[in-house]
This record gives C-alpha cells, structure tokens and sequence, in this order.
C-alpha cells in the first residue's frame, strides 16, 4: 500500500440515503474532515485548511473543531475505536485515491485483520466502494472480501463496540453494519430457523453492541484460527461457511 | 423470512432443558420447570397458560437473572396438554406461543398456537426386546408356499362351506382386481397358496435379514385373502395350515432368536362367521341366522333383526361387536381362554390391533391387561394413521398412546413425512421439526417402540412412491393395474428407497420392513401392494441386511439417545448415543455413538455436523457425556468412509443420494 499525499478522513455528522434514477445516492451533512498524512511512518493527523468562503464563523468553528480532533488523535487522547477508524479510514482512502479500478483493490489492500477493532476497516471500505465508487452491494462485499483474512490467535479476545458510538463516528458505517448483520442473520436463520438463541449468539450485532470477531467472520475471505475457537465462538460461522477456514 | 421481528430476545426452546426441564414427554405426576428468556428485560410480568382437554390454569411466572420460569406438576392422570406463555410488556399484553414447528417460541400480539406437553402413565412400561428388533411384516397368502397341498386343500375347505374362491396356479400371475362379484365389486377371493410352514421354511433368509419379529396380517379363518373379516378367531385359515403349523412357526422362528405378533381384528368380525354366520356356513347358532337364541347375538347391534345391523364403514360384510358386551369381552379379551391370551399360550408374542381408533379405550386397556397378564413380555401394537397422543376419533381425546393401553402404533405420519422428505415435496427441516416433534411428545416407552414403516398392506409401496411420486389414491384400480414402472423410475425408487431405508433404521423405534421391499418390489394400492413376494429388478437386500446388521449390532441405534439436524435443506443427520453405559430407559448398554447422515440431493453436498450443539432432542446431561467421550475419528459402517472430529464438529462430502452412518469414537 502506497500512502502518499494527504487524505481527508470524514468523523460524524449525518448520512443521508435517497433512491434515486442511478441508484442510493448518499450524501452527508455535518461531518468534521481531518486530514491524514504519513511522517516519519506514522499515520498523522492534520486540521484542513480553512476555506475561505461562506460563512467564515461556522468555518471557523468547524476548522477548530476538526484541529482539536487532529491534535487529540495524534496525543493519543482518543478513544481506540475513534483512532482506529482513523487509521482505517485513511488507509481505505489512501488505497482507493490512485486506482482506477477497484477491481485491483485486492492486490494493493490485502492484509489480516485480528478480529478487535482493526474490523472497522471492513464496514469503511464497504461504505467507500459502494457510496464513492457506486459498486453494487455484492461486488462491493466481494472486494472487500478479497482485501482481508481473519487470524485471531487463540488467546485474542474479540472485540464489542456499542454501534452507537460506531454511528457517532460514522452512521453511514454504523448502517452498513447493520445490513451485514441481517444478511448474516438471514443465513444463520435459513440454517436455525426460529433458534433466535443461537442467532443471536452468531450475530454481527448483539445486545447493540458490534461483535467484531463475527464482523471479520462474515466479511473476510478466509479465516485462520485454532480448532478451539473454531469450535467455540467461531461454531455457527464454520457451520455455515466451512470453506474459509483454516487452523492455526 | 423476519429479522427484525418483534423482540427477538424473548425466547422459548421446548427442546432446551434451559426453557424446559426435563424435556419431552412427562410421567403423570412429575414437575416440569418450563420458562423462557428475556434478555433485554422487557417483560414486566408473565403467566405460564397451561390447557388440556375441558381446562385452562393460569400460573404466575417468577423471575430470575433475566429468565422467566414456573414449576408445577401440569397433570397427575396421562393428558395431552399444551402451554403458552401470556406477557405483559410496556406495550400491552403478548403472547409467546409456538412457532413454526412446535420448537420455537414466537411473540405475537395475540394467541396463537401453544406448545405440546404430553404427560403419560406413571408406571408405562413396554417390551425391552421389541425395541431393540427389526421387525418384518408379511402377508401370509403372499409370501411363500410350500412343497404339500394344503393350501390347495383349504381352498377346497372353503369351497366345500360354499365360498368362491380362486387359486392362483402360478406365483407370478398378477393379483386379480376386477369387479368380481354379483354387486359389482372387487372382493379379494383370489389366493396364491402361501403358508405358514411356506413362512417358516423362509425363517433363514429372515435371519440373515437381520429380523427380530415378524408381523402377521390376519392368519384366522376368513373368506378374503386378506382376512380382515374373521371367521374363526380360534383356527388358523386351512389355506394357511393348522393350529400345530403356527405354534411350530412360532417355536422355529424362537429357535432362531425371532418372535411371531399377530394381527387381530377385534372391531368386527366377518359376517360370514362362526359369529355372525350370515350365510349359514357354519354349523353354529349365529347371530344373524339365530337370532337372540345364539350366545353372540349380544355382541352385534342389531337395529332390526336380521339385516339391519352396525357394519365398519357400512361394509355389510363386517358387522361390527359392541366393545362393552361382557360375552364378547369375555370371549376375545378378558376369558382365561379368551383369543388374546390363546394365541398368546400358542406362541405368538403381541397383538397388532386393527383400526384400534375403533375400540374403546377401556377395551384396548382390557386387552393389554389380558395379554400382560398371559405374557408379561407380550407387545400390543394399534394401527394408528394419525398422531398418536392428539389423536380424537368419534369427539373424543384418545388416551391409547398415554400408557394404558398401547406398547406402540403403526407409525404412518413418519411414512409421511420421509417420502415427503425423499419426493422433495418437504425439506430435511420439515423433517427433522417432525421427527424432534415425535421426540417430545410421545412416551418415551411407546417412542422407542414405534413400528416405523415406509410400506404396508394399506399403502402403495415405497418404491413406487418414491419412483413416481404418484399419488396413487388420485388413480383409478383400472389405472394403477395399467401403471408401469420404467426403469428410469425404478432406479431413482431404489436410490431414494436405500435413503429411507436408512432413515428408517437410524431414528428410535423398530423399523418394520413390508416383505418385498427390500427385494424392490413395486405395487400402488390394494391389492397391488399385495402381489406375490418377488425380486425385483433392483433389490436391496444387502442394503437392507447391512442396515440391520448395524442397527442389531449397536445398542446406541435401537435404544440410544437421538437428536436430529438439518444441516442443509436436502441433508438430514440423526445422531444416536449411549454414554455411560445405560440406556434411555436405564437399563445396561454398550456405549457408542453413531451419526447417519441423508444427502437426498443429486448433488455432492459438503455440510459439517455439530455433535455438541447441532441435534436437538439431546437432554444436557447427554450432550455434557457427549462432550467428555473425546470423540476424534468417524468410520461409515455402510461405505468404510472416514472422517475427522474435532471439537464435536465433523466437516463432510457426501455424495449424491448418499447416507452414511458414521461409527463415532
């Protein structure tokens, strides 16, 4: 992956998504930019320049808002979930900024994700293929697919982050999130029909909370973990999809 | 499909110990503990809604760690029960009834279907052997002859009395079905001369068969061929042989570890009777041709004698008996020499009861304390097409499946739902919801001796079945005497029929195989399903051996815990086990674990088997022992397959139209 230049990261705000004669087109309202740029090999953030334009009070407060965003992610002073999606944001951005296909995604975004909040990865580069990009859902699902593996080592404890404040960050994420989760549903009820128990022991989302073990499960090419976990958390999505895995 | 459906997190397992405990069927008396879960605390208040028959209780729910739950003792008498759950939410008054399939709890706004809960006799026991057999069902003309001419002599016993019979001169002429007599009807008075000495000459290749007890259609004087109209509930029909010829039957197939029931037809008797004796055939004081002067004048119900009489099904031929008539009582069930227990001294080891929905309960319990009492070991089986312990027949619940009366019933919805299953008209959803369904709500004693049957004298066979998927009752009988099976047909019928062979053997109860199906005959209706016994152009009889062999070879499959999976909507898993050296019914057992997996699909299927988690019907402490028996490698005893377990789970390929039953340690 090259990351060169700066890119803007978009935190908050609203999304809005109308049908339209070519399709959802979603647009956003509110959201704060944060530059992202590499120095010295780490990811840095940065302010926007301010525009100069329009109603220089609201763009002055919006330019100090996203400045004291920049200089609190760079501090550390977020929380992780806010610097992971950060760090996933620019990196989906970064990828996507130079290709002309994102066919060719794979070849330059492949890697493995742990299953804790590195996940969020997923749901940005879905909302980026399809809202950026206008790729249709399943082409979108299966780049994405293509980008990532899972390997969770056997003491890797999984993730939960209230989508709440997934949709805080993001709600265009937060509602992709939730569409993952009732395709997978939907499979694990054609296989458990009416066990709402073992659904919701399976699902993307329990109890509001993202499970971002079962996040990288349901959107990741392959998965590579012990037999225990397999058998474990794991169960129902080896069950359904035994294809992807592999052990460790 | 509905994933956003209301308040999922409110939920009801009837085959979790979580939400039911124990779960399935109970003893009269015993306590269950039934609740759900609510795992976002919405309920504010919930009663357990229990009703049967004439009755609804309401019990106030108490609350712990976010499950809702109530103990109570649902009945101390055998009932069919059912229960729901009434809630009250923020929102109003909710109802968590059952869902699709029984299984599932389902919120709904108003009240909608309850779950089963069938309580049965405190002290219900049935026969340890009959649960462990293969059973094998013949019909005596049909089956096999013999070198002497007794057959040939009982027909002229039967001409000599006046009736019109036929013999067929050869074995494989086809059975006769044209209207034959002065009404203008079909009457089956075509014989082919089998016998029982025919059947007891045959006792090796039973043997080799893998057969534990063998069921007789009717073996008593009659006029018919199938002799569902008694004569003579005390002589064997001279077409067939002797008295002495059926006790040594009975002694040769004991010989060989096997066991001979018989079919007793106890609703009616023929009118052309020792009984009845309507047309004067028999030397004795009938009630048709005697009047109030013959002693069985009591037992008909005579609304204008002579001729106007209760008949089954106002077939004049079959006048039917008043069940509550002491005479008759004494005569056929309860008398020290009564025809029950009778044949019983003679050998026969249980009664199949005719349209027992047709007798009483009180007669059905009278019979099984006469035959008991006679032999304590005896089976008492009742021909029941429907659920057993929902049945109602004539306004009334019947109680037979509860204990006191019934050992096991035929078991025509399984037929039902496994050729639904293998003509693709169900998925292995559908059955696997029946067959856990079964699991629940039947007795445990009459549930692991259920005859479980794909074909029979009263159905088209299964091969045809499943070679045409017909439905032969929509056919005329010039029709089906017409029908062909190609030979496309019948290769696909053989394929599908090893499938529900394997079904058959693999799930709890004694399966019962129709003497020619496992030789791949063919027939659609009576009387074509009752042709002469046959090979058939694709016979399965090592399929069917092999079957047996397995099953009598591990206790886990005939007497071992089941629990069902649909792994996929055309695969089907049963998985059997013993853990820990006892049976289901407590009693001792090797322990071994068998899955049988069903790949109906003309396609290779890769599924995976969870042995911890996939199969409900399992108790806890099951799963807990199928947990701790290191379970690491599969062997398939039908294809010497193999496959890898770990961690409870099994990745599989089947094959097309496959079934495995994989020995697992």
């Amino acid at each position: 992956m090259t990351e060169s230049g700066t890119v803007t990261v978009y935190f908050g705000g609203q999304a809005h998504e109308a049908w339209t004669g070519d399709g959802l087109v979603v647009t956003y309202e509110g959201r704060l930019p944060v530059l992202a740029a590499v120095e010295g090999g780490r990811v840095r953030a940065l302010p926007p320049t301010p525009g100069r334009a329009g109603d220089v009070k609201a763009d002055y407060n919006a330019s100090a808002r996203s400045a004291e965003l920049a200089a609190r992610l760079n501090s550390g002073a977020v929380p992780e979930l806010t610097a992971s999606y950060f760090s996933a944001a620019a990196r989906v951005a970064w990828a996507l900024g130079g290709l002309g296909d994102a066919s060719e995604l794979p070849s330059v975004l492949k890697c493995e994700l742990s299953g804790s909040l590195d996940a969020v990865i997923l749901p940005e580069l879905l909302r980026a293929l399809l809202d950026e990009r206008r790729l249709g859902w399943d082409e979108a699902m299966g780049i994405t697919a293509a980008c990532f593996n899972l390997r969770m080592q056997g003491t890797a404890i999984p993730g939960a982050v209230p989508l709440g404040a997934v949709a805080a960050l993001q709600p265009r994420t937060a509602s992709l999130i939730n569409a993952v989760n009732e395709k997978l549903c939907s499979r694990l009820w054609d296989a458990w029909p009416g066990d709402w128990r073992r659904i919701g022991e399976s699902a993307v989302l329990r109890d509001g909370e993202v499970c971002t073990e079962a996040l990288c499960a349901a959107m990741c090419e392959r998965i590579f973990c012990t037999k225990e976990r397999r058998a474990g958390s794991l169960r129902s999505m080896y069950i359904l999809m035994p294809a992807k895995f592999t052990d460790i | 499909m509905i994933i956003s459906t209301l308040k999922p997190h409110i939920t009801h397992d009837a085959a979790s110990e979580a939400d039911r405990s124990p779960i399935g069927a109970l003893r009269a008396g015993e306590s269950v503990r039934l609740g759900f879960s609510d795992g976002a605390g919405a309920v504010l208040d919930a009663e357990l809604v229990l009703n049967g028959d004439g009755f609804e209780r309401r019990y106030k729910m108490a609350l712990s760690s976010g499950h809702w739950f109530c103990d109570l003792v649902p009945s101390e008498e055998p009932a069919a029960l059912w229960y729901c759950f009434c809630l009250q939410l923020e929102e109003g008054e909710f109802w968590l009834c059952a869902g699709d399939g029984g299984r599932f709890g389902q919120l709904q706004s108003s009240r909608g279907s309850a779950f089963r809960l069938t309580v049965y006799a405190a002290g219900f026991e049935t026969p340890a052997w009959f649960r462990r057999c293969v059973m094998y069902q013949i019909f005596p003309d049909r089956f096999a002859r013999d070198n002497s001419d007794t057959a040939r002599r009982g027909l002229d016993y039967h001409r000599s009395l006046g009736r019109q019979v036929k013999y067929h001169e050869r074995w494989d002429e086809s059975v006769d079905w044209q209207p034959n007599s002065a009404d203008g009807f079909y009457f089956p008075l075509d014989f082919y001369g089998g016998t029982l000495r025919g059947i007891e000459e045959q006792l090796p290749y039973l043997k080799r068969l893998g057969v534990g007890v063998i069921y007789l259609n009717p073996v008593f004087e009659a006029c018919s061929n199938h002799r569902y109209g008694t004569g003579d509930y005390l002589k064997v029909d001279p077409v067939l042989g002797t008295n002495e010829d059926f006790e040594r039957l009975c002694k040769s197939a004991s010989e060989l570890g096997m066991r001979i029931m018989l079919d007793g037809v106890f609703s009616h008797t023929g009118a052309d009777s020792v009984y009845f004796n309507r047309f004067s055939r028999y030397n004795s004081p009938g009630a048709f041709n005697a009047g109030q002067a013959s002693p069985y004048y009591s037992w008909y119900d005579f609304r204008r004698w002579p001729d106007e009489y209760r008949c089954w099904w106002n077939f004049p031929d079959l006048p039917e008996v008043d069940e509550g008539d002491g005479s008759w009582r004494e005569f056929v069930i309860s008398g020290e020499d009564s025809v029950v227990r009778t044949w019983l001294r003679r050998g026969a080891a249980g009664w199949r009861l005719d349209v027992a929905d047709e007798l009483p309960d009180e007669a059905l319990a009278l019979i099984r304390r006469s035959a008991k009492a006679e032999k304590p070991d005896a089976v008492i089986l009742g021909e029941v097409w429907e659920d057993a312990v929902t049945k109602t027949s004539y306004g009334t619940r019947r109680k037979y499946a509860l204990g006191e009366s019934l050992d096991s019933v035929m078991n025509y919805p399984f037929r039902s739902a496994l050729l639904d299953f293998l003509t693709f008209r169900s998925d292995s959803r559908a059955l696997a919801d029946f067959l856990l369904g079964q699991r629940l709500n039947y007795p445990p004693p009459l549930y692991f001796s259920l005859m479980n049957l794909i074909s029979s004298h009263d159905v088209e066979r299964a091969r045809t079945a499943l070679a045409t998927r017909l439905d032969a009752r929509s056919m005329t009988r010039e029709q089906q005497a017409g029908f062909i099976v190609a030979p496309a047909q019948d290769e696909r019928g053989a394929s599908m029929q090893r499938l529900a062979a394997a079904v058959q053997f693999a799930v709890p109860g004694v399966p019962s195989v129709y003497y020619g199906d496992e030789t791949g005959m063919n027939g659609l209706l009576d009387p074509f399903d009752r042709a002469p016994f046959c090979q058939g152009e694709r016979p399965l009889t090592d399929w069917y051996a092999a079957l047996a062999a397995a099953r009598n070879g591990n206790d886990a499959l005939s007497v071992g815990a089941a629990g069902f999976s649909a792994p996929d909507p055309d695969v089907l898993t049963v998985l059997r086990a013993v853990c820990g050296g006892r049976d289901e019914f407590g009693q001792a057992a090797e322990d071994g674990v068998f899955l049988a997996v069903i790949n109906r699909s003309a396609c290779e299927k890769s599924i995976v088997a969870d042995l911890w988690a996939g199969h409900a019907g399992l108790s806890g402490a099951q799963l807990r022992q199928l947990r701790d028996s290191g379970l690491s490698r599969a062997v398939c005893l039908l294809s010497g397959d193999t496959a890898a377990v770990s961690e409870g789970l099994m990745q599989l390929t089947l094959p097309p139209e496959s079934a495995r039953l994989y020995r697992i340690s």
